[in-house]
């Protein structure tokens, strides 16, 4: 993301209070997930804002670093465009770090084995996956184009497979085990507790990310719809990978 | 969020609220679907519309802009759509807009060295995406 060409330029063509929107949406996000993915002993609000705001900071160094050592900061650059130019790169790496480290972290120190799994946690990572994909895909020039050249029931076939794809991850989940799902669990209870509920966040996401990175300007509301749908479906992926991997 | 610890998280019944947020969901994914269908099946077969309107007339510090926005009532997305503005006086200037999607505006500036008046806007020639 820090070598794509479209999170440069969005520092300098998204509107500001869009981008204090995407930052605002951000932090009650990373602390959330700090808070899931914390170490159990100290789960605390306190800890995981501490967590989540450390992560932010090591995001926006990072981004720093990288940006400037790969030419994109240069000196002669607004204030405005050097600040934009880290923000939009620091929500995306702040996600990723806290990812990294309860992938990568002391397995005894991690908490997710031993997880607690409730509805509301399980709907808010697939949010994170959905969030954490879709950002990498929606300020690109492809996600429109795509929409420009599909019809409507390109668009409806995509939205199935997209379900579809969901459903072979809540499935691939449930035979990890230690998932919500017994045995007995008809197929249609999981599609309408997890998978349908899982594509309408995917969706609401792809929206939010589109409109945020001012990927809706001016767009009829059909556009709009095709856009989403398009942008929903590596959301979709993002949000089922997410309870599978964490 | 719900963070109340479960001890068999498997054998736990689903909550009501799982079965109303999931049959909230199926309605949304219906809609779009719905949606869809019903643009797809009203939807003319005909090549992209084009309005054209002259905003408003700036004085610039290089001449004069033109705000003009360009509206696609059809339906269908035209890209590289070329606009061609001609003055009384036969000043010409041109824009090409990459992309103006089905039902959409988007906006741009023509300029111009003097204060153009009767400006006619055409729209010379698009790709289709």
């Amino acid at each position: 993301m820090l070598m794509t060409m479209e999170m440069w330029q969005l520092a300098y063509t998204m509107d500001a209070w869009r981008l204090a929107v995407l930052v605002a949406v951000a932090v009650p996000l990373l602390v959330g997930l700090s808070h899931v993915i914390g170490i159990e002993d100290r789960r605390n609000l306190a800890d995981s804002s501490m967590d989540a705001f450390f992560a932010l900071g090591i995001a926006a160094f990072t981004s720093a670093v990288v940006l400037t050592m790969l030419g994109v900061l240069a000196p002669g650059m607004s204030a405005d465009e050097i600040a934009g130019k880290i923000a939009i790169q620091s929500v995306p790496a702040a996600i990723g770090a806290l990812l990294a480290r309860s992938q990568l972290g002391d397995a005894d120190d991690d908490a997710l084995d031993e997880r607690e799994e409730t509805y509301g946690g399980e709907l808010f990572l697939m949010a994170v996956g959905a969030l954490f994909l879709g950002f990498n895909l929606a300020p690109t020039e492809e996600m429109i184009l795509i929409s420009y050249q599909m019809s409507e029931w390109h668009a409806i076939a995509l939205i199935a497979i997209s379900i579809a794809a969901m459903h072979g991850f809540v499935f691939a989940v449930e035979f990890k085990g230690g998932s919500e799902l017994s045995e007995e669990t008809p197929w249609w209870s999981a599609l309408l507790r997890f998978t349908l509920p899982g594509y309408a966040i995917a969706a609401l996401i792809s929206l939010f990310l589109l409109w945020v990175f001012g990927r809706t300007d001016g767009l009829g509301l059909e556009m709009i719809v095709m856009a989403v749908v398009v942008l929903a479906f590596p959301s979709a992926i993002g949000a089922a990978a997410a309870r599978l991997i964490l | 969020m719900n963070d109340e610890p479960e001890s068999h998280p498997v054998n736990r019944p689903p909550h009501p609220a799982e079965w109303i947020i999931g049959a909230a969901s199926a309605l949304g994914v219906l809609a779009l679907i719905g949606y869809l269908c019903v643009t797809a099946l009203t939807e003319a077969d005909g090549p992209p519309v084009f309005e054209v309107a002259v905003d408003e007339v700036l004085a610039g510090s290089n001449g004069w802009h033109a705000r003009i926005s360009l509206r696609n009532t059809g339906d269908k997305t035209a890209a590289d759509v070329v606009l061609r503005g001609e003055d009384g006086a036969g000043e010409t200037s041109e824009i090409t807009f990459d992309y103006v999607p089905a039902g959409s505006m988007r906006q741009g500036a023509l300029l111009f060295a003097r204060e153009p008046a009767g400006l006619e806007l055409t729209v010379r020639s698009y790709t289709d995406p």
